[in-house]
């Protein structure tokens, strides 16, 4: 049976909301509230609520089979969980985590009494959903979030995983960023650094901040509310609502001139989820997409002042985009291109991975505390730090950085930004190396597959390796060590893989696709 | 800094637990955080705790608070605000072990780094990256790689499919690419895909970009297939007429598709199109006049001569000289470094041009020797010879090559390169466009 039309409107546009502007290789939250539904165009929460049910809903019961066997570019099922979220975040808003009380919301919000499981749904019954959805994210190039619980909470952690900021977390960061009179732009590891050390948070906000596996989602998350404030001249917080960002902020892209100097240029970012279609900068002409949450970089080799103070350029004739703006910052952390591994450009795409090297360009200010992440063996990096303008500038590069360990929690340094940016957030990583990749980060190439590292702090990991479709087991809990690279089946034949790793208490999964050479389709070119 | 004097800057407070509940990590997780909300982290550099805990069954243990006692002036109030942050953590009994500070020779044997807290677990080694040498794609390999019997066709036509797959790219994936489908000599392959018509470079050679699936005419109701391509539109043209698979004279490029076209062009490309909106038929233009070309090299800003020994090309090799003062092709070495630097210096407007390999020999024998230039043309076979001593700027290669979709053939004895099909029209365009070649004789 065929989607209902108003159902298949909210389900593509919150696929579409939830990854916009996301880069590939980051993850991917479904974090849904009323306001972001009502942000959509579609009508307000109700109708959303509406659609859902006239979609699952038959009588009283629950049925999810509607949702199966779907031929759409996106997962049917999405609608669907984005209210099992907006029910986790009804009930996180009470501050209590039990079944029933998620359940209470959950069936208020399908227009189904009662407050336990609804008929025809069992236990269980949603998880197919969640992991067809995680699929589709990590295929795509993502990072997917939504995980279970232990025991009893197995299944109602997948929509409390997906929870981040809500409206009262919002508020509360504006009362705090108005009581501390946090006028000026900041980064965002300086807000999560600044937040961390304040007292009068609430829980949620708290445990948001305690899990560094989502600091990376969340700092962006924040980063982006603050500069909502900050646009809308730091109105006292009753006074905020949360409107469309009127500057790009820009990364920064490094490559090396023909005599092998560095060179880095501003590399705009594309707003999350914010659409954002012709962008015209003076001086820089018309931004192009480049990938998913990047535009191309733009303009000429940047100088040592503008990273010192930072710069911005007025854009042209937009609706809500004024200016694109350089942030200046203490440091940048630039990692290779998670998509092209093979090239020498580094620029910020996100945060390091474990057991990757990495780039770190650095102010004077900053050689002591990174030479105590060295003498405490917790970075490595080659050589010696080099000159990455002229000598007077002040500014330093180290290359191939890497992570050695763990445990930096026993460790303070003089710029607490910096140990946020670089301190791992996973305890195990899967990395894929070598091997030809398929073009647009749409997986390998039969014959030519990628060798796989598992980096983690365990001697060893318990890892899986299974068809999807097939459910085919080609490594069961086969034993490996970690941080040594080895080859998969050579034979394996085109397909989608799921490589499951155990180590200790950490846990991680990756996608990987096989294609073959008659898969390969034409680019468009522009 | 060396470790030494960091640490001679610092004491250490060591303290001792009452406790068999209060975890190690969670000690940790908690002077983390007071420490960053007291606004301490100029005081206290970091936590040490005492080694092996895990393996005794006594709960107790000894940490140390690394402590930078000249980090502020008022080191009385910061020391009570640091002994009151250890006293409001609850749940444990904590005792200073000793009012003097310790220092790190005193407790070094003692106490591990935080990793060791966790059985199991070890640091990740720091590995070296194998990155490989840069190369400039503007230059060559040299010499020629043989072929030695091998057909490379497959691979460069599995090499193509994959750019066209791409779109666009740099060259270290180019490079990259190649070396996973053990094609060596990328440079050279580089640029023969350039000559068919496959793919633009840019004029730094860093990028490249495909062309759209093209048609060029060569005969009547004959094409040759340049730019995009992929196993469905193989598929496709074979519906609308013979799809001719020409093997390159070296073997060492993708074949030349030939396409017989039995339906008419018109209605054939038309349906083509439905699938393959970018299918068109795109006649190869002629190059740009001689002057015209000079004018598009591209001008280097500034080149540090200091850090390079330069040879100079005489004719027909590069000879060693101190310094750039005359006009002509040079190659700039960097001592311990793989890459090399070909550039043109023109001593007139004192400016240094850069452009692929070829090209810039052949501008030096413009200004060596122009009348040593030679080229030859057979109307009957409809072929065009220049020695391979004086191979022609890729646009103008190019052209030459598009004709026919096939490279050039070499004969080792005359030492030629010989293009195929070219047609009188074609022969003239060359005329007009190259100045230093008399066609009447």
């Amino acid at each position: 049976m065929a989607l209902h039309n108003n159902y298949a409107r909210w389900n593509q546009a919150i696929v579409q909301w939830a990854t916009l502007g996301v880069p590939h290789g980051t993850p991917v939250y479904l974090s849904v509230d009323e306001e972001v539904l009502a942000s959509l165009g579609l009508g307000p929460v109700e109708d959303f609520c509406q659609a859902v049910r006239a979609q699952v809903v038959d009588g009283q019961r629950v049925q999810l089979s509607t949702l199966q066997n779907q031929s759409l570019p996106e997962p049917a099922g999405v609608a669907f969980l984005a209210l099992m979220v907006l029910a986790a975040n009804d009930m996180v808003r009470d501050e209590e985590l039990d079944e029933r009380d998620f359940f209470t919301h959950f069936c208020q919000r399908l227009g189904v009494g009662g407050d336990t499981r609804p008929t025809g749904m069992k236990a269980g019954d949603e998880e197919g959903l969640w992991q067809e959805w995680n699929q589709w994210l990590e295929v795509k190039g993502w990072i997917a979030t939504a995980e279970p619980g232990e025991g009893p909470r197995r299944y109602l952690n997948y929509p409390i995983s997906q929870t981040l900021l809500r409206k009262a977390d919002i508020q509360k960061l504006c009362c705090l960023f108005y009581e501390k009179n946090w006028t000026t732009a900041r980064s965002e590891t300086k807000l999560l650094v600044d937040l961390a050390s304040e007292k009068n948070l609430n829980r949620h906000l708290e445990e948001l901040l305690d899990d560094r596996q989502r600091h990376e989602v969340l700092g962006a998350e924040i980063l982006a509310v603050h500069q909502e404030w900050l646009d809308a001249q730091c109105p006292k917080p009753e006074q905020f609502s949360r409107r469309p960002p009127t500057c790009l902020i820009a990364g920064l892209y490094r490559t090396e001139d023909r005599w092998g100097n560095p060179e880095y240029y501003p590399y705009p970012k594309v707003p999350r989820r914010w659409p954002v279609a012709e962008v015209t900068v003076e001086n820089l002409g018309s931004l192009r997409c480049e990938r998913s949450g990047w535009f191309f970089p733009v303009g000429a080799p940047l100088s040592a002042a503008d990273l010192t103070t930072g710069k911005s350029w007025p854009i042209r004739d937009h609706a809500h985009l004024r200016e694109l703006q350089l942030p200046a910052r203490d440091f940048w952390v630039l990692v290779p291109d998670p998509e092209n591994p093979e090239s020498s450009a580094l620029a910020s795409w996100g945060a390091p991975k474990l057991g990757s090297h990495f780039t770190v360009l650095f102010r004077e200010a900053l050689w002591l505390d990174l030479q105590q992440l060295r003498e405490e063996k917790l970075l490595q990096w080659e050589g010696d730090r080099q000159l990455a303008f002229e000598v007077t500038s002040g500014w330093w590069e180290i290359q191939e950085c890497q992570v050695l360990a763990p445990v930096w929690d026993g460790l303070f340094l003089q710029h607490p930004e910096l140990k946020e940016a670089l301190q791992p957030r996973d305890r195990l990583h899967i990395a894929l190396g070598g091997g030809l990749r398929v073009p647009q980060g749409q997986g390998w190439l039969e014959g030519h597959l990628p060798k796989v590292t598992v980096y983690g702090f365990q001697p060893t990991v318990a890892v899986t390796l299974t068809e999807v479709r097939t459910g085919s087991i080609y490594l069961p809990e086969d034993h490996r060590s970690t941080n040594q690279p080895w080859d998969l089946p050579a034979d394996l034949p085109p397909g989608t893989y799921q490589i499951q790793v155990r180590g200790g208490t950490a846990h991680q999964e990756r996608f990987l696709k096989i294609l073959s050479w008659g898969d390969l389709s034409l680019a468009s070119l522009e | 800094m060396s470790k030494k004097s960091s640490r001679s800057e610092q004491t250490y407070w060591g303290f001792r637990t009452h406790t068999s509940r209060y975890k190690p990590q969670k000690l940790l997780n908690y002077l983390q955080k007071r420490v960053t909300q007291e606004n301490l982290a100029d005081v206290v550099s970091h936590v040490r705790i005492e080694k092996g805990i895990k393996e005794r069954s006594r709960g107790e243990y000894y940490f140390y608070l690394g402590i930078k006692t000249n980090a502020r002036s008022d080191w009385s109030s910061t020391q009570n605000t640091l002994e009151q942050l250890i006293k409001t953590v609850r749940g444990i009994s904590i005792v200073r072990i000793r009012r003097e500070g310790f220092c790190w020779e005193d407790i070094r044997h003692m106490v591990g780094i935080a990793y060791e807290l966790e059985r199991d677990t070890q640091p990740i080694e720091y590995f070296q990256v194998k990155r490989p040498p840069k190369v400039n794609p503007l230059g060559l390999e040299t010499p020629i790689a043989e072929a030695a019997g091998s057909d490379r066709s497959q691979p460069c036509e599995q090499l193509l499919w994959w750019l066209s797959a791409a779109g666009s790219g740099s060259w270290e994936t180019f490079q990259a690419v190649c070396s996973h489908l053990d094609l060596v000599q990328p440079r050279r392959l580089w640029r023969r895909l350039q000559l068919l018509g496959h793919l633009l470079a840019a004029q730094d050679g860093q990028h490249w970009q495909m062309q759209p699936p093209s048609l060029q005419p060569v005969s009547k109701n004959c094409y040759v297939l340049y730019g995009q391509r992929n196993a469905s539109l193989q598929e496709s043209l074979q519906q609308f007429g013979r799809l001719v698979k020409i093997p390159q004279p070296r073997r060492d490029a993708p074949p030349c598709w030939q396409l017989e076209l039995q339906a008419d062009a018109a209605n054939a490309i038309a349906e083509l199109r439905t699938k393959y909106p970018a299918l068109a038929i795109r006649p190869v233009e002629a190059p740009p006049p001689w002057a015209d070309w000079v004018a598009t090299l591209k001008v280097v800003d500034w080149v540090p001569l200091h850090r390079y020994r330069l040879k100079r090309y005489d004719g027909s090799s590069f000879v060693d000289v101190p310094d750039a003062e005359e006009t002509g092709f040079y190659e700039l070495y960097e001592e311990g470094s793989q890459q090399q630097h070909a550039l043109f210096y023109d001593r007139q407007h004192n400016a240094w041009y850069s452009a692929e390999w070829y090209s810039l020999r052949f501008l030096a024998l413009t200004h060596l020797a122009p009348k040593n230039l030679s080229v030859s043309y057979d109307p009957n076979a409809q072929e065009l010879s220049i020695p391979i001593s004086q191979r022609w700027p890729l646009a103008y290669e190019r052209y030459l090559v598009m004709q026919s979709g096939c490279l050039p053939r070499y004969n080792r004895t005359t030492e030629e390169l010989i293009y195929q099909n070219i047609a009188p029209t074609v022969w003239q365009v060359i005329g007009e466009q190259l100045p230093f070649f008399d066609l009447e004789k």
